[in-house]
C-alpha cells in the first residue's frame, strides 16, 4: 500500500465510523487503525507505541494532519470533547476509489467506533499487550496491563480482556485464524 | 550584606533569568555549555542575519518560563477541587513541591542537550538507527557526568525524573518504555513540551521572532501564563491536563497563530530549506559512513563550529558531491525554488485526490535536469488539533474549540517545494511555465 492507499483507507474508515454513529475523535481513529493493522492484518505501516492512553501512532497523527492539508479530512468542534474528524471535500472523492479491505473497515467500525475513549483505551491496551506477549494467559495480560498503566484497575483490565477475546473471536470470520 | 542566593543573567526576552547555586552547576556542565555552539535556527542566519542565537539562551528561557508556569498552576487559589484529588499529594508537602519545582526547571534547562549540529536540519536522515536528539538528551541526563551533579544538589534529584520531564511522555515511550509516567509527571512534562501550551514553544516563538526581526511570533505570554490552570481533560474525564481560564483564550489563540506564521514564514522559508538540503548533502558525504556517531562522547564533540570549519576546508566547485555542496554554502549558490505547492493546487487543480502536485513536478524536472540538480522537500510537522480544556467563569470546563472560532481555522503548517540548481533556474522556469500553460 502506498501513501494514497493509506489515505483512501482512512477516509473510508472515517466514513464508516460516522455511519455507525461514532463521535470519530482522534482516539477512535487511532485505536481502530491499530486493530485494522494488527488484528485484521490490513497492510498499513503505522508504528504504534504504548503511550499515555494506550497504543498510539505518531506517524498516523502526522498522516491525519497531512490529510487536513490536502482537504481529505476536516475537524468539527464539540462543546465538551475533543473535535470530530469529518471528510473534507476531496475526501469524498477518496471513498469512491476502492472497496479493498471494506469488510475489515466495517468490522472495526461496528465493534469499536461507538465505544467511549476510556473503553477504547482499555481494549486497545489489552490487545496491544497480548499481541506483544503471545502465549500469555488472559489473567496475566490483565495483570501486565495494570502494571504498565497504573490508572487501569484489575477489574477493568479483566473486563477489557474479556471484550478483546470476544472481538478476536468475531474477527476470525474475516482473518480465518 | 549576605551574597545574593541567585545568579542573575540578562536575557533579551525575559529581562532576567535567575539561577540558584544548584542550577548554576547544571548550567556550567559541559553538555549545557555545548549548547552555546549550536544555532537555534540552523542556517536561517543566511536569510535573516540576526538569527544567530543559540540553543543555550533558549534553554535558559525555557527554564525561566517553566518555573513561572509551575508557580501559577500550583498556587493554592488556582487549584480546582476536581484535580486536587488527583495531584494534591504532590503539593501538600512543601518539600515535595520544592523538589518538583527544581526538577522541572532543571529538566527545562536540559531539554535540548542532545541536539546535533544545526539543530533539526539534518536529524532525521543522519542519526543512526532511527535515533533522535531526544534519545541523546535522555542518555546525557541519565549518564554518569550529570549524575554527579544531581547527587550534589539539595534536595538531591532523581535522574529519571529529570529525563522524563525533559524529554516528555511521547518521546520517552519510544526511548525507554519501561519508564512509566504518573499523572503528576505527565502533567509536569506537559509544562515543557505540550504542543499547545508548552513553554518550549512559548520561548522559541518569542526568541526567534526577536532575533529574526519579525513581529508575528509575538503573543501576550504574560497573560497566557497567568491564566494557565491544571484542569480535568473534560467535564466527564477527571484526568488533569494543562488548560486556561476563559480569560486566557485570546492569548492562547495568539500563541497558536504565531506558531503557524513562524513556521510558514521563518522555519519553512524557501532559502532556509534550500540550505538545509545542502547541509544534509555535505554532512552525508563528510561524516564517516554518512551518519552521526552513536557514541555519546563523539557526538558531544560535534558542534556547528566543527561543521562550519569542515565546510570551509572542503569547499570545492568540482569535487565530490559533498564538497560541491560546501562550495554552494560558502558562495551563496543555494538551489532556487522552482515550484511551491499551494492550497489551490492541493484543493482544486489536481483532477484526482491521488495527485501530489509537488512530487509530479519533481519527477518530471528530475528526468529533465538530472538527480544532482533537482530536490524535492516537503514537511508537515506533527500537530495537535488545538483542543485543550478551558475553565469558564461559571466553573464549567469546555473544549477550547467551542469557545474560540479562531482555533477552528488555523491551517496546518506545511510546505512542498521543488528546487533546482541555480544555473538551471531560468531554463527550468521556462519549462514549467510552458507545461503549466499547456495544461487545461
Amino acid at each position: 500500500m502506498d501513501r494514497f492507499d493509506h489515505r483512501e483507507l482512512l477516509c473510508r474508515l472515517v466514513d464508516a465510523m460516522h455511519q455507525q454513529g461514532s463521535w470519530v475523535g482522534e482516539t477512535h481513529i487511532q485505536k481502530c487503525s491499530m486493530f485494522l493493522q494488527k488484528l485484521l492484518q490490513v497492510p498499513t505501516d503505522y508504528q504504534f507505541i504504548l503511550y499515555k492512553h494506550g497504543p498510539y501512532s505518531f506517524d498516523l497523527r502526522t498522516e491525519l494532519a497531512e490529510m487536513r492539508v490536502r482537504y481529505l479530512l476536516d475537524l468539527k468542534p464539540n462543546r465538551v470533547y475533543a473535535p470530530s474528524y469529518i471528510l473534507g471535500h476531496r475526501g469524498r472523492l477518496h471513498i469512491e476509489i476502492s472497496n479493498e479491505f471494506q469488510n475489515e473497515i466495517d468490522f472495526v467500525s461496528r465493534e469499536l467506533s461507538r465505544k467511549n475513549v476510556v473503553e477504547l483505551e482499555r481494549v486497545a491496551t489489552v490487545y496491544y499487550v497480548s499481541e506483544a506477549n503471545p502465549g500469555l494467559s488472559k489473567p496475566k495480560v490483565a495483570e501486565l496491563v495494570c502494571q504498565l498503566k497504573s490508572h487501569i484497575k484489575p477489574p477493568q483490565a479483566i473486563s477489557a480482556a474479556d471484550e478483546v477475546e470476544r472481538i478476536v473471536d468475531a474477527a476470525s470470520e474475516i482473518t480465518g485464524r | 550584606m549576605p551574597a545574593s542566593p541567585y545568579q542573575e543573567i540578562r536575557d533579551p526576552i525575559h529581562v532576567f533569568v535567575r539561577l540558584d547555586d544548584d542550577e548554576l552547576k547544571v548550567l556550567d556542565s559541559p553538555p549545557v555549555q555545548r549548547l552555546r555552539r549550536i544555532h537555534q535556527l540552523a542556517m536561517s542566519y543566511l536569510v535573516y542575519p540576526g538569527a544567530t542565537h543559540r540553543r543555550f539562551e533558549h534553554s535558559l528561557g525555557v527554564m525561566e518560563l517553566a518555573g513561572r508556569v509551575f508557580d501559577v498552576v500550583t498556587h493554592e487559589a488556582n487549584l480546582l477541587d476536581a484535580v486536587r484529588s488527583e495531584i494534591g499529594s504532590e503539593l501538600l508537602n512543601p518539600d515535595k513541591k520544592m523538589y518538583w519545582r527544581k526538577a522541572l526547571r532543571v529538566a527545562a534547562l536540559c531539554h535540548d542537550l542532545g541536539h546535533l549540529p544545526f539543530s533539526h536540519a539534518a536529524e532525521e536522515e543522519l542519526m543512526p538507527d532511527g535515533r533522535t536528539h531526544e534519545h541523546v538528551s535522555a542518555e546525557l541526563i541519565l549518564g554518569d557526568e550529570m549524575q554527579t551533579i544531581w547527587e550534589s544538589m539539595r534536595p538531591q534529584l532523581n535522574a529519571e525524573d529529570i529525563a522524563k520531564l525533559a524529554v516528555g511522555e511521547a518521546k520517552m515511550a519510544q526511548i525507554r518504555p519501561d519508564l512509566d509516567f504518573g499523572t503528576w509527571e505527565s502533567l509536569l512534562s506537559e509544562i515543557i513540551s505540550s504542543d499547545t501550551l508548552g513553554v518550549d514553544r512559548m520561548d522559541y516563538l518569542l526568541r526567534d521572532s526577536h532575533h529574526v526581526g519579525v513581529e508575528y511570533g509575538r503573543f501576550d505570554h504574560h497573560r497566557l501564563i497567568d491564566t494557565m490552570r491544571i484542569l480535568p481533560t473534560s467535564q466527564r474525564a477527571t484526568e488533569p491536563t494543562l488548560g486556561t481560564t476563559d480569560g486566557g483564550i485570546h492569548a492562547a489563540e495568539s500563541l497558536l497563530l504565531a506558531r503557524y506564521s513562524m513556521f510558514m514564514q521563518v522555519y519553512f522559508h524557501r532559502t532556509r530549506v534550500a540550505y538545509d538540503c545542502l547541509l544534509k548533502d555535505f554532512l552525508g558525504g563528510w561524516l564517516p559512513k554518512g551518519k552521526f556517531p552513536s557514541d555519546l562522547e563523539a557526538l558531544q564533540s560535534m558542534t556547528d563550529d566543527a561543521v562550519l570549519q569542515a565546510i570551509s576546508e572542503q569547499s570545492s566547485e568540482d569535487g565530490k558531491a559533498h564538497e560541491v555542496a560546501a562550495h554552494r554554502i560558502m558562495n551563496r549558490g543555494h538551489f532556487r525554488l522552482l515550484y511551491k505547492e499551494t492550497p489551490v493546487d492541493l484543493s482544486e487543480l489536481a483532477s484526482s485526490a491521488r495527485q501530489d502536485p509537488a512530487k509530479e513536478v519533481f519527477v518530471e524536472a528530475e528526468a529533465r535536469y538530472g538527480a544532482d540538480n533537482v530536490r524535492h522537500e516537503a514537511n508537515t510537522p506533527s500537530q495537535s488539533d488545538y483542543h485543550f480544556p478551558v475553565l469558564e467563569s461559571d466553573r464549567d470546563v469546555v473544549s477550547s474549540k467551542t469557545v474560540s472560532e479562531s482555533l477552528n481555522h488555523i491551517p496546518v503548517a506545511r510546505f512542498g517545494f521543488v528546487f533546482v540548481a541555480p544555473e538551471l533556474y531560468e531554463l527550468a522556469r521556462e519549462w514549467l511555465n510552458k507545461s503549466r500553460s499547456a495544461t487545461p
